[in-house]
C-alpha cells in the first residue's frame, strides 16, 4: 500500500504517493515536477527540516533574537537542536547573518542570526 | 504643532511600506514612512519560521530576514522614518499623527500610500458560548507573546481554525514544550496550505480534526477546558458529538481582515469582497492622490506579493504628483466564475504604467483549470493552471501587449473555467 504525503518544497503542496521497500523509496506519484520525487526519497531516506527558533540577546531593544538554520537539519536533531538553543545568550550588536553556534546538535550545521540588532545603552 | 510637506507618505512600515517608501524615494521623491511601533518590518518580525521570499529572493527566508533586506536598502536612503508615530486620521489628504516627541503632527504629503496592513478575527466575529476567561487568543498574540516577548501563554493548547498563522503557531508551541492537543476546524477543508499541514502538524504527530468545532469554552478567571463537537454540512454541531478538553490555551486562527478604520474614517470607498478600498490598476483609492498596499489592500498569503502590490502603489503615487493619472472613466474588473475576490477593481485604458498584476483567489478547489480575463467576447489573457485553491492566492501578470486588447469602458471578467 503507498504511503501518502504533502510536498513541501513548494507552495503547490502535490499530494505524493510513495512506494517503499526496505526504507528505500521504490516510487513516486502525484508530483507535478522533479523535485517532488527528490522531496519523496528525503523524506524516507534522510527527512531534514530547516529550523528557526529565537535565543536570548542582551543590550538590544528586544529580549530575543530570531534564528535560523543555515541548511535543513535532519528531522530527528530538531528537538535536541532547540534545546541547545535555549541556553544560547548573545550581546548585541548582531548582524543578519551571523554565526551564532558554529555546530547545532552534533550536525556541523551552523545557527545564523536572522535580523540584525544595534546596541543599546 | 509640527507640520511636514512631502511628496509621498507612507502609513506603516511592514513589507509593504517599506517597499513603497523604497519605490518611490528611488523614483526621486521625498518620502516619510510612519510607524507606530518602535521596529520597522511590521508582522514579520514575530513571524520568524521560513517560507518568505520564494518569488523575489529565489531562496526560503524567514519574516525577519525578509525585512532586514529592505531595512538595510532604507538604511542607505534619505527617507524620513518616524517610528513610535500612530497616524490618527486623514482629514482631505492631511495626515494627523501624534508621537512621544513631538506631540501632534501635521503632514501635508502630495500622495498617501496606505499599508497598515491586516489584523486577525477575535473570539467575537465567531460563536463560542460559555465564560469569558483568559488564556484565549489569537494565533497572532500567541506569536507575539512566544517569538518576541519569549513567554508561554500556556501548558496544553488547543487551536481553533486550521489557517496558517494557526499552523504554524501549532508546531512553534510544541518545540517550545507547550501541549498541542489538536486543531479543531469547523470546515470539511483545511483553511491553510497543505505543505503546512505536513510540516506543522503531520511532522508532529498533531491531530487534525475537520468539520469539528469549539462550541463552548470554560473557566472562571482562567480557562480550563472546551467544549469541541462535530458539524453537519450546513455548520450546525450534532448532538451527542461532544467532547470536553482540559486545556489552558485556546489559540483562535479564525481569519484576518485587512485594518481599514483610517481608510473608512477619510472617506474612501470600501469593497464588500475584499473588505479592503476599492482599487484601480495602480492601487489608487476612490480618493485621488491615496494609494493602498499590501493587507490593507487584500489578504495576501505571499509576502513576495506584498512587495510588488507595494511597488506598483508607489509607482502610480509619483505617476500621480506628476500629472501622469489616467484621464479616461475605467471599466470595471469584475469576478467571474470560480473566483471569489481579486484587485485592482478598475482599469483605465490611459493607463501609463509596465505591465499589471491581477491579484485574484478561487472560490472552490479545481484541477486542470483555465484562468480567462476577457471583455466581452475578446479574450485578452489566459492560462492553464494544474489546480487552484482558496488558500492559494493567484498572480497574473498582463503585459502591454495584453493590456492593449482593452477597448472602451466595457467591463473586464476575470474567470476560472475547465481546460
Ligand atoms: C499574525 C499574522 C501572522 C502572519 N503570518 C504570515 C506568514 O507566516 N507568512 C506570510 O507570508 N504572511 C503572513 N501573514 C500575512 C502578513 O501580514 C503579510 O505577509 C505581510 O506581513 C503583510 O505586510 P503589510 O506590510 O501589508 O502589513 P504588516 O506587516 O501588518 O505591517 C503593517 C504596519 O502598519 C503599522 N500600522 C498600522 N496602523 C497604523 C497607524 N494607524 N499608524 C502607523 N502605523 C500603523 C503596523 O504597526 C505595522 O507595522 C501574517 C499576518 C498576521 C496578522
Ligand atoms: S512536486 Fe514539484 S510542483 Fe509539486 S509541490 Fe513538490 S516541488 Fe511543488
Amino acid at each position: 500500500m503507498g504511503k501518502r504525503m504533502i510536498c513541501i518544497s513548494c507552495p503547490k503542496g502535490c499530494e505524493l504517493i510513495l512506494e517503499v521497500n526496505n526504507e528505500k523509496l521504490t516510487s513516486v506519484k502525484g508530483n507535478d515536477c522533479k523535485r517532488g520525487e527528490m522531496f519523496a526519497r528525503s523524506e524516507v531516506e534522510n527527512p531534514t527540516r530547516v529550523l528557526t527558533s529565537v535565543v536570548t540577546i542582551r543590550k538590544a531593544k528586544s529580549k530575543l533574537l530570531p534564528v535560523i538554520s543555515a541548511e535543513p537539519l535532519p528531522k530527528q536533531k530538531i528537538e535536541e537542536a532547540i534545546k541547545e538553543m535555549r541556553n544560547i545568550v548573545v550581546d548585541a550588536p548582531v548582524r543578519e547573518g551571523e554565526i551564532i553556534k558554529d555546530d547545532l546538535a552534533g550536525t556541523g550545521i551552523k545557527l545564523l542570526a536572522a535580523r540584525s540588532l544595534k546596541k543599546i545603552g | 504643532m509640527k507640520r511636514m510637506e512631502i511628496d509621498v507618505a507612507v502609513i506603516g512600515a511592514g513589507p509593504a511600506g517599506l517597499a513603497a517608501a523604497l519605490e518611490a524615494d528611488r523614483m526621486g521623491k521625498s518620502v516619510v514612512l510612519i510607524e507606530r511601533s518602535d521596529d520597522l518590518g511590521g508582522i514579520l518580525q514575530q513571524c520568524i519560521h521560513d517560507g518568505f521570499g520564494l518569488h523575489r529572493f529565489k531562496k526560503q527566508l524567514s519574516g525577519p530576514q525578509y525585512a532586514q533586506y529592505f531595512i538595510d536598502e532604507l538604511n542607505k536612503t534619505d527617507i524620513s522614518v518616524l517610528l513610535n508615530t500612530t497616524v490618527l486620521s486623514i482629514e482631505q489628504k492631511v495626515i494627523h499623527a501624534v508621537n512621544p516627541t513631538d506631540g501632534v503632527l501635521k503632514i501635508f504629503p502630495k500622495a498617501i500610500i496606505l499599508a497598515m496592513g491586516c489584523r486577525e478575527r477575535t473570539r467575537n466575529q465567531v460563536l463560542i458560548y460559555g465564560t469569558r476567561p483568559s488564556g484565549v487568543m489569537t494565533a497572532g498574540a500567541a506569536q507575539r507573546l512566544i517569538n518576541l516577548e519569549g513567554l508561554l501563554p500556556g501548558k496544553r493548547a488547543v487551536i481553533l481554525g486550521s489557517g496558517d498563522v494557526g499552523l504554524i503557531m501549532a508546531r512553534r508551541m510544541y518545540l517550545e514544550g507547550i501541549d498541542v492537543l489538536g486543531v479543531y476546524e469547523i470546515m470539511p477543508n483545511v483553511g491553510g496550505l497543505a505543505r503546512n499541514v505536513q510540516q506543522c502538524l503531520i511532522d508532529y504527530n498533531i491531530p487534525l480534526h475537520l468539520s469539528t468545532t469549539v462550541v463552548e469554552v470554560y473557566g472562571k478567571e482562567t480557562l480550563e477546558g472546551v467544549r469541541v463537537a462535530k458539524v453537519d454540512s450546513s455548520l450546525k454541531p450534532i448532538p451527542g458529538t461532544e467532547e470536553d478538553i482540559e486545556c489552558d490555551l485556546l489559540v483562535l486562527s479564525v481569519g484576518l481582515i485587512p485594518e481599514n478604520e483610517l481608510s473608512k474614517n477619510a472617506g474612501i470607498q470600501m469593497s464588500p469582497v475584499t473588505l479592503g478600498p476599492v482599487l484601480d490598476e495602480s492601487m489608487m483609492t476612490s480618493l485621488p492622490g491615496i494609494f493602498a498596499a499590501g493587507n490593507v489592500a487584500i489578504v495576501f498569503d505571499l509576502v513576495d506579493y506584498v512587495s510588488l502590490s507595494a511597488e506598483s502603489a508607489a509607482r502610480g503615487a509619483v505617476r500621480y504628483i506628476d500629472g501622469n493619472s489616467p484621464k479616461e472613466p475605467p471599466c470595471d474588473i469584475k469576478t467571474g466564475e470560480n473566483v471569489s475576490s481579486l484587485i485592482p477593481m478598475k482599469y483605465h485604458i490611459d493607463y501609463k504604467g509596465e505591465d499589471l498584476y491581477i491579484f485574484l483567489r478561487a472560490r472552490e478547489e479545481k484541477h486542470d483549470v483555465r484562468l480567462c480575463v476577457t471583455q466581452g467576447d475578446n479574450m485578452i489573457r489566459q492560462k492553464l493552471l494544474p489546480v487552484v485553491r482558496p488558500a492559494e492566492m493567484i498572480a497574473l501578470k498582463l503585459s502591454r501587449d495584453d493590456l492593449c486588447q482593452i477597448t472602451g469602458n466595457m467591463p473586464i471578467t476575470v474567470s476560472i473555467i475547465n481546460k
